[in-house]
């Protein structure tokens, strides 16, 4: 037994140590070891310690407000109003939004890098088939779209993969942005921005939000608020939008009927999506990478255990810091088999 | 504030055994709220203290403890029935918790942990369980301080793992799950954080009866004897 098999051991919960198949291997190697020995020491001791700090024991008013609120949640969900226009909501917006809608045209014209096609999405759509490598979840961070503030256009789409990779960067190096333990490589041709973690590297891509963007006509009007929450001092409205009617087309391959958008008023918009589908959106973002150059491990990894055993993909649609934005401006181009959680994660 | 049918909390308490969390999904899907309330009472205890020591404030925890639990009805359609509900609910409770702390754009705060004199000498004058050995209660509650303020004073990816594993018994895959990496990043946040803690709880380990300075006081392994 190695020592760092040792270690991994030791840090387990007593009762998965124990069950553990080379547990009986244990007593030996620690006898053996000294390092292992003080490595056991240290944990156990922290962990007699640890129990130095009492639990807090929750009164039943605690449970009952628990109860309430997810019987209140629940409820929320179920009374949903039969239509309500964002312009009547959010009359504010309502001047604002075709000088919006007109500012991400230009922007995507813009700052669109030229790919290997006119059209960055047929560019992804032709790059895909094949393989399925991905494992289990990702997310993609969309849109800043303030109204009388300081246009933003940054959207990414992350996948995250649990074992380890590495991306050489012999592409065109545009930028890199460091935020805590976090790199973003933002690499062009193809407006590609790698993310590594001391975790995890994640993928990040300019993809068919392109579309959702500029085809102003893809979310049927009016939405509808379903729901207003307070979760002091946040103020949050979870608000469903569809996709048009006259974008059959999208529809059927989106396969997305309903965007349930949990809105936090103040400041973002994440959209939480779940689709099987997503092992094939995953497919369309190796192969970008792989055309931008971008060396991949081809190792496989494993479907997630967490949540759900298949893929999920988690939007952030970050809005208008400051100042009030047009949420009908939104467009989701999503793959087929998609379906929408209504929270993070 | 809605109304709950008094069966809706601490309901459960008959001969029947205790429904498994497969069930109590099911049945909360459907909107049971007999099976709400036996939900909460399975998890909310759990879920309250982890969200404490890891945020670090117990006045605020009992928010993010029902927030997390609004989210878990939320999100009840997404569980993957064959995923450990537990597992999950932690998971949940760790995002709240991160934006949170997000939000808050600061390190957990600490003035329950740093300022513990004048609520010990309280605490001292009422509790009656160590009424008869008023220096043992004493020194119980300094060590208890102590080592929140250890725990507290941890980068925030090494405490969120160093309470699930010490204060909630996650297996290191299950920790992964919750914390959204692999196995090896929690193997490698909890050896950095229990050296931490042992460093600077080394001496309270010592009077606390715990391991010796002749383990502790060498918080380099021998070189060389690593296989």
């Amino acid at each position: 037994m190695k020592c760092s098999e040792t270690r991994r051991l030791l840090q387990e919960p007593e009762a998965k140590r124990e069950a553990h198949p080379r547990y009986p291997e244990l007593a030996g190697h620690l006898e053996a070891c000294e390092a292992c020995r003080h490595d056991q020491a240290e944990v156990e001791t922290v962990s007699v310690l640890l129990r130095e700090w009492p639990s807090i024991e929750p009164t039943v008013e605690d449970r009952q407000a628990a109860v309430a609120a997810m019987v209140a949640a629940l409820a929320i969900r179920s009374r949903r109003p039969r239509s309500l226009a964002w312009s009547a909501r959010f009359p504010a917006w309502r001047p604002a939004s075709a000088a919006t809608a007109l500012a991400i045209c230009v922007l995507l014209v813009l700052l669109w890098p030229s790919g290997p096609g006119a059209d960055p999405v047929a560019a992804v759509c032709e790059a895909l088939d094949g393989v399925s490598v991905w494992s289990a979840h990702g997310t993609i961070t969309p849109a800043i779209i303030p109204i009388g503030g300081r246009p933003t256009n940054r959207i990414e789409v992350q996948f995250v993969r649990p074992d380890t990779m590495r991306a050489s960067m012999d592409g065109d190096l545009v930028q890199m942005l460091q935020q805590g333990d976090t790199r973003t490589w933002y690499v062009k041709p193809m407006r590609l921005a790698v993310i590594e973690k001391t975790e995890a590297v994640d993928f990040v891509k300019l993809f068919s939000v392109n579309e959702w963007l500029t085809n102003q006509a893809v979310l049927a009007t009016p939405a509808r608020v379903v729901g207003e929450e307070w979760f002091l001092p946040q103020r949050v409205k979870t608000i469903e939008v569809r996709i048009a009617d006259t974008h059959p087309d999208l529809a059927r391959r989106v396969g997305l009927n309903t965007i349930i958008l949990h809105a936090n008023v103040d400041s973002m918009l994440p959209v939480h999506a779940h689709a099987e589908g997503f092992a094939q959106l995953r497919d369309e973002i190796r192969a970008l990478l792989t055309q931008a150059g971008v060396p991949l491990d081809p190792v496989r990894s494993q479907p997630s255990a967490r949540n759900t055993a298949s893929d999920y993909l988690t939007l952030h649609l970050h809005f208008g810091y400051g100042g009030a934005a047009d949420p009908a401006g939104l467009k989701l181009d999503l793959p087929e088999g998609t379906t929408v959680l209504d929270q993070r994660g | 504030m809605v109304q709950l049918p008094p069966e809706a909390v601490g309901a459960g308490q008959n001969l029947m055994p205790p429904p498994t969390d497969k069930e109590l999904v099911r049945r909360v899907r459907r909107g049971d709220r007999e099976a709400m309330g036996q939900l909460v009472d399975r998890h909310y205890a759990p879920v309250l203290n982890f969200v404490a020591r890891f945020v670090g404030r117990t006045e605020s925890a009992n928010d993010l403890a029902q927030e997390t639990f609004v989210k878990v009805i939320r999100r009840l359609e997404s569980f993957d029935d064959r995923a450990d509900l537990r597992t999950w609910i932690f998971a949940i409770a760790a995002n709240a918790c991160r934006d949170a702390m997000r939000r808050a754009k600061r390190r957990p705060e600490l003035t329950e942990a740093d300022g513990p004199d004048l609520q010990l000498i309280r605490d001292f004058a009422e509790d009656t369980d160590d009424a008869g050995k008023p220096a043992a209660m004493l020194d119980r509650k300094l060590r208890a301080n102590q080592v929140r303020r250890a725990v507290a004073s941890l980068p925030d990816l090494h405490r969120e793992v160093v309470v699930l594993r010490f204060f909630h018994d996650l297996s290191l895959k299950e920790i992964a799950e919750v914390c959204h990496c692999s196995i090896g990043t929690v193997g490698s946040r909890l050896h950095y954080a229990v050296k931490r803690l042992a460093r600077e709880l080394g001496p309270e380990l010592g009077d606390a009866g715990g391991i010796g300075d002749e383990v502790l006081g060498d918080q380099t392994a021998p070189a060389g004897t690593r296989g």
